[in-house]
């Protein structure tokens, strides 16, 4: 059974996964795509067919996106620059636990018996490997989440929306005070010459992946980008 | 017969000012008057007059405002303004010009004597 309702939200959530599309333009088109489904079921169509014919008149994602484009120019940056920044905290939040997962791996290391350059340079490694893991995780997360949801959809400021920020936030700012406090402990306890020496391995690590990071960055970055959809008319 | 696209593009705007000028209108209403007036010779993507709607709003030549329509459903009312007004006068002549010098080029008979 045809359900108008739900037909008008999947027609709504599809557009609204368009960058260049506002929620202002989704309402004033909603309220034409009603006019027009009535105007035709008046005709003798079913709901079905009217909103069919309806939806297509209106133009498909695609070249409607193409057409807001020209005119939504500064509320599409506006709406990149949100995610830029999102990207810029999300860096931050998992460049804060790496710091504290290396940091706490280099403490219990000492435990057990490692010491000085091998500590270092294993901390540095661990730092690389969770700051990789976790954006290979959000990748996935949002992989997942492409089907359901706009990834790159309209920015709602919502409840759930600040409470995220709010904990992500929480996140750094723990992760780096813990970070900053590890190396208190190993100053007061190895002695400067211990610690001189996690310094310098830890420095060897760094180095390497100095080298392959911007590559590395770059690779990724290729492989990601799309071609454009639009044609230039 | 259909209209191309580039000339429905280029008729967007004077289409839009006139339909303006004789009264405040919005998005479906102008659509359908198009698609009556040209006896669906016009082939329009409805969802293309919003952006050409914001874009002349942009320029200043309409203002927009919102009200309830008789069903209770909100709308975004498109009104003329003064500047649009002018510009719609400029078009109008350039069309007419246009159209025009096509008519005397068609309409051309060999002259006899």
């Amino acid at each position: 059974m045809f359900d108008l309702t739900n037909a008008v939200e999947n027609w709504r959530r599809e557009l609204s996964q368009s960058e260049a599309i506002a929620a202002a333009d989704l309402n004033e088109m909603e309220t034409h795509l009603r006019e027009e489904i009535e105007g035709l079921a008046g005709r003798g169509l079913t709901e079905e067919e009217a909103f069919v014919i309806a939806a297509r008149r209106l133009g498909s994602a695609g070249d409607l996106t193409c057409e807001f484009a020209k005119v939504n120019g500064a509320f599409i940056w506006q709406r990149r620059l949100f995610w830029m920044l999102a990207g810029v905290m999300l860096f931050m939040v998992a460049h804060a636990v790496a710091g504290v997962a290396a940091k706490a791996l280099s403490l219990a290391s000492t435990y057990i018996g490692l010491r000085g350059e091998r500590v270092g340079l294993l901390e540095s490694f661990i730092s690389t490997a969770v700051l990789i893991i976790t954006f290979y995780g959000v990748y996935r997360i949002l992989g997942l989440n492409r089907k359901t949801h706009a990834a790159t959809g309209p920015i709602k400021r919502s409840a759930s929306t600040a409470a995220l920020l709010i904990t992500a936030a929480v996140i750094v700012f723990v992760c780096t005070a813990a970070t900053r406090f590890v190396p208190l402990i190993q100053l007061r306890f190895l002695g400067p010459e211990e610690v001189g020496r996690m310094a310098l391995g830890a420095a060897y690590g760094w180095a390497l992946w100095a080298v392959i990071a911007p590559f590395a960055l770059a690779t990724i970055l290729i492989l990601m980008s799309r071609t454009k959809r639009c044609k230039v008319a | 017969m259909a209209v191309s696209k580039e000339l429905v593009a280029a008729s967007a705007t004077p289409l839009v000012l006139s339909i303006l000028s004789e009264g405040d209108s919005y998005g479906y209403a102008i659509i359908k008057r198009v698609r009556d007036l040209s006896q669906n010779g016009m082939q329009w993507t409805d969802g293309m007059l919003y952006p050409v709607l914001h874009r002349l709003e942009g320029q200043d030549l309409i203002e927009s405002y919102e009200e309830a329509s008789p069903s209770g459903r909100r709308r975004r009312y498109y009104r003329i303004k003064d500047h649009g007004k002018h510009v719609l006068a400029e078009q109008k002549s350039q069309w007419t010009l246009v159209h025009a010098t096509l008519t005397r080029l068609w309409e051309a008979r060999p002259c006899l004597t």
